[in-house]
């Protein structure tokens, strides 16, 4: 356990030293104030355009910072910098990958919770209907960045890819993930039996992230369970998560770890 | 120097071909080459950020149709098809949804076309209240035909099942009981609408006159049910 808690202190410190920390909070505070431009516009709801440029900002940076940081461990994981460490300091390569696990964790953190925050005061100023269920919509914004992050490190791991196709092969499963709900609907109503199929399957297969977005029910103000959408998601980031960890790890423990000379 | 000097020239004529190109540009009609994709490929391409593609969408098309009084054929599936896209990008934002359906049928006299989009809408959101009542309002008034009693009883059943009393600033609840009572052919129905009426007014001759009515109505409702 010390051990695990020396390394994500140490790796996540590296992370959000950088300057791209700052830069993206600074950002994000310049978006909400942009947003403002917009608090009037009546569009048939109240609040809509207004809540959805600032949730868009936000999955959009949360998502943006989680790929940047990864990119950083795999780039310096990759030249060797950080492969070394545990053959050098005698730690467990289960240690060792639990705590680049929980970096990701534990180095957005703090910028989740400045979005959560501000989002918070923002809301509560303007007296929005639905604030409870917008926060909620941010932490699986924040849940669903981190799953992206993860993917991105386990098809590394996996394939032993360049730091760039992982990150790929993560966006690509991103993208494929967000959008099986709808292709689900789609092939329902519309196409045949056979394409039917095949969409069931890629649904099997790749991570459902569009459980992550629950945006146009808290735009609108729609009746819909919340705490139980809340409960599910938060429960299949859990179970995906721990999978995508063990896949790690024993692939990572049957891999010589050669640090490159350069 | 030669090289800044070159430099300074692009960039000129970067500036003046950009100013040229903005000004003339019409910013409402590039979106006409987007409507031939399919609608859920809006969905797929806009990812997180279609709820506000939404938005955008809508404030768009909102000044676009209400340039012409009327329209031709293709302009109405032009703007069947962009608002199919809209209820795609964010299926809860029904607002959209029932200003064009209103547009089709009451304005532009296109009863199915408008009852097709509302469909489609419903397809997504089957058990939304607005949907519904818009639906319900149209297949009993706007109907050029005549209207499928299951249909208007399944709508009115839901509707009642949800008990919305408002939706805005409309009263809906009495309108769903109305519905179900004419076409269940309730006797009753007239009956307690005259009796609600007594409860609130305060002037004693109207009070009297309703009286009077309400005794025939009954006279006749004992008589129908004896002969029956």
């Amino acid at each position: 356990m010390k051990n695990i808690k020396a390394l994500t202190k140490f790796l996540s410190l590296v992370l959000i030293k950088q300057k791209a920390t700052l830069f993206f909070v600074l950002l994000s505070i310049l978006g909400i104030g942009i947003s403002f431009l917009f608090i009037n516009t009546n569009i048939g709801v109240e609040h809509k355009l207004f809540k959805d440029i600032i949730l868009s900002m936000n999955s959009l940076f949360l998502h943006f910072i989680s790929i940047f940081f990864t990119f950083l461990i795999l780039e310096k994981f990759k030249q060797g910098s950080i492969s070394i460490l545990p053959l050098s300091l005698n730690i467990k390569r289960s240690e060792y990958t639990i705590s680049l696990f929980l970096t990701m964790i534990i180095s957005t953190i703090g910028i989740f919770l400045s979005f959560f925050i501000i989002d918070a005061v923002v809301l509560y100023l303007i007296e929005a209907k639905q604030i409870l269920p917008f926060l909620l919509q941010v932490i699986l914004y924040y849940l669903s960045s981190i799953l992206l992050s993860y993917i991105i490190l386990t098809s590394f791991y996996l394939l032993s890819a360049s730091p760039i196709k992982a990150i790929m092969i993560g966006i690509i499963t991103f993208i494929v993930g967000n959008s099986i709900d709808e292709l689900i609907f789609y092939y329902k109503n519309v196409k045949s039996d056979f394409s039917k199929q095949i969409i069931d399957y890629i649904s099997y297969l790749f991570p459902n992230f569009s459980l992550f977005d629950i945006q146009t029910y808290v735009v609108n103000n729609t009746n819909v369970n919340f705490t139980k959408i809340g409960i599910e998601s938060s429960l299949y980031f859990l179970i995906l998560s721990i999978i995508l960890i063990y896949i790690s790890y024993f692939k990572f423990k049957s891999t010589k770890v050669i640090p490159n000379d350069s | 120097m030669i090289h800044r000097i070159i430099i300074i020239i692009l960039l000129t004529l970067f500036f003046f071909f950009n100013m040229k190109f903005l000004t003339e540009r019409e910013y409402i009609k590039p979106l006409d080459e987007l409507y031939n994709l399919n609608p859920t490929t809006y969905k797929i391409g806009t990812n997180l950020y279609s709820s506000f593609f939404a938005d955008k969408f809508w404030l768009i098309s909102s000044n676009v149709n209400e340039k012409k009084l009327k329209k031709t054929e293709e302009e109405i599936k032009k703007i069947k098809k962009g608002y199919l896209i809209l209820n795609s990008l964010d299926k809860n934002f029904v607002q959209p949804i029932i200003y064009a359906v209103a547009y089709l049928i009451i304005n532009q006299n296109h009863y199915q076309e408008g009852m097709n989009l509302l469909n489609e809408a419903l397809k997504k959101s089957p058990k939304n209240s607005k949907l519904l009542f818009q639906k319900l309002i149209y297949i009993t008034t706007y109907n050029p035909k005549k209207p499928d009693i299951k249909e208007v009883m399944r709508i009115a059943k839901e509707l009642y099942k949800q008990n919305i009393i408002y939706i805005g600033r409309l009263k809906v609840s009495d309108f769903v009981a109305e519905t179900i009572d004419y076409y269940t052919k309730n006797k009753n129905s007239k009956i307690d609408n005259l009796k609600r009426l007594l409860k609130f007014t305060k002037n004693e001759e109207i009070q009297n006159d309703i009286k009077e009515i309400l005794k025939q109505y009954e006279k006749n409702k004992t008589e129908g049910d004896n002969n029956e």
